[in-house]
C-alpha cells in the first residue's frame, strides 16, 4: 500500500512538473522566471494599473505583471529566456498611459546551471 | 435633411453604447493608453453626455460625443466628433497632472432646429492618491455664437488608500456652472461619491437644488 501511494505521489509530482503553467500563476518574484523591478513616476490610480498592465501583457517577452502603487513599481515577469532591453521598457511604459521610466530598481536572474 | 442626419448619428452612437457596454470593462480622460477605449457618462435631469474616445497614442485620441438637454426641450441635443490631445503631462513620484484639449465639428438642435455646430474643451486636473482637482470648460457653439458652456471645477479626497485592484473610495465636491445662449441656465454644488474598482468608476451624487447625478467611466 505504501508503495502504491508513493508512486502516486511520484507520478503527480511529475505530471505537476510537466505541466504548463497558466498565464499568471507564476509571481514576478518567482526564482523560476527572469523577473525586473521598475521604478514609474506618475502612476497614481487603478486606471494607470490597467493601461500599463494591458500594455505590458501584450508583448511576447513578458508573463506576468504586478504594479504597485504604493511604490510606483511595476514588477515584470518574462517569458522562459527572454527579457526587455532597458529602452524599450522606456518606451512601453510612455506608451502605456505617458509615464515616466525611472530606471530599474532590481533584477531576478534566472541561476546560471553552470554554478 | 440635417435632422435625418441628426437621428442616424444618435442611432449611431446608440449602437456604439451599447455595443461597447456590453463588455465588462469601459475610461475618464480624454486620452488614455495607446489603443484603448474610453466610455464616459455624464447624467442629470437636465443633462446628459455620452463620450467615447479610442486613444491611437497616449496622448492623442478621437472622440465622439452625444448631449442630450431634457432641460431644454426633450428634442434638444447634440452630436460631435472630437480630436482629443494630452497637451502637457507632469509624472511626479506622488502625483500626476494633466492639461487636455479636445475639439470638433458635429450637429446641434440645442437652439431648436439643426445647425452645424462645434465643441471645445479644455481639461486641467491634478491628483496623487489621496487627492484629487479637477478644473473644465466646455463651449458648444455654432458660426453665430456660443450655444451652452459648462465649467466644472471638482475637487476630491480618499479617506482611505487602497493597492491596484481593491475597491478605491473617493467624497467629492464639484461646483458645476451651465450657461445656455438661448435657456435658462444654472450654476449648482454636488457631493458625489465615487466608487473605483479596476478599470470601472461609478459616481453617485445629490447637488443642492435636489438633483440627483450618476456619473461613470470605463476604459476597455
Amino acid at each position: 500500500m505504501k508503495i502504491f501511494f508513493l508512486i502516486l505521489i511520484t507520478s503527480l509530482s511529475w505530471a505537476s512538473f510537466g505541466s504548463t503553467p497558466a498565464k499568471n500563476s507564476i509571481k514576478a518574484d518567482s526564482p523560476d522566471v527572469e523577473s525586473v523591478s521598475i521604478k514609474v513616476h506618475g502612476m497614481v490610480c487603478d486606471f494607470c494599473a490597467q493601461g500599463v498592465t494591458k500594455h505590458f501583457m501584450k508583448q511576447k517577452e513578458v508573463h506576468s505583471v504586478k504594479v504597485d502603487l504604493d511604490t510606483m513599481t511595476i514588477n515584470l515577469a518574462y517569458n522562459p529566456g527572454q527579457s526587455l532591453t532597458e529602452k524599450q521598457l522606456e518606451k512601453m511604459v510612455k506608451k502605456s498611459g505617458g509615464y515616466d521610466y525611472k530606471g530599474v530598481v532590481s533584477k531576478l536572474q534566472k541561476k546560471d546551471k553552470a554554478l | 435633411m440635417m435632422a435625418s442626419t441628426l437621428i442616424t448619428t444618435k442611432i449611431f452612437f446608440l449602437i456604439l453604447l451599447v455595443g461597447f457596454t456590453s463588455f465588462d470593462d469601459a475610461q475618464a480622460h480624454p486620452t488614455s493608453y495607446e489603443g484603448s477605449v474610453g466610455i464616459m457618462g455624464r447624467h442629470s435631469p437636465g443633462l446628459n453626455h455620452v463620450q467615447i474616445n479610442y486613444s491611437w497614442r497616449y496622448w492623442a485620441a478621437s472622440g465622439l460625443h452625444y448631449f442630450k438637454a431634457p432641460e431644454i426641450s426633450s428634442e434638444s441635443d447634440a452630436a460631435y466628433v472630437s480630436a482629443n490631445f494630452l497637451l502637457r503631462r507632469w509624472n511626479t513620484k506622488k502625483l500626476q497632472a494633466n492639461l487636455y484639449f479636445a475639439g470638433g465639428p458635429g450637429l446641434s438642435r440645442l437652439q431648436g432646429k439643426s445647425k452645424n455646430s462645434g465643441m471645445g474643451l479644455v481639461q486641467f486636473d491634478i491628483e496623487d492618491r489621496r487627492l484629487y482637482f479637477l478644473a473644465k470648460h466646455q463651449i458648444l457653439f455654432n458660426k453665430d455664437d456660443y450655444e451652452l458652456q459648462l465649467g466644472t471645477i471638482r475637487f476630491g479626497i480618499a479617506p482611505y488608500v487602497a493597492p491596484a485592484g481593491d475597491i478605491h473610495t473617493w467624497l467629492i465636491a464639484e461646483y458645476s456652472a451651465k450657461n445656455y445662449r438661448h435657456h435658462r441656465g444654472n450654476e449648482d454644488v454636488t457631493t458625489l461619491l465615487r466608487f473605483f474598482y479596476k478599470n470601472m468608476l461609478f459616481e453617485i451624487g445629490q447637488s443642492f437644488k435636489g438633483e440627483t447625478k450618476f456619473n461613470y467611466i470605463t476604459h476597455i
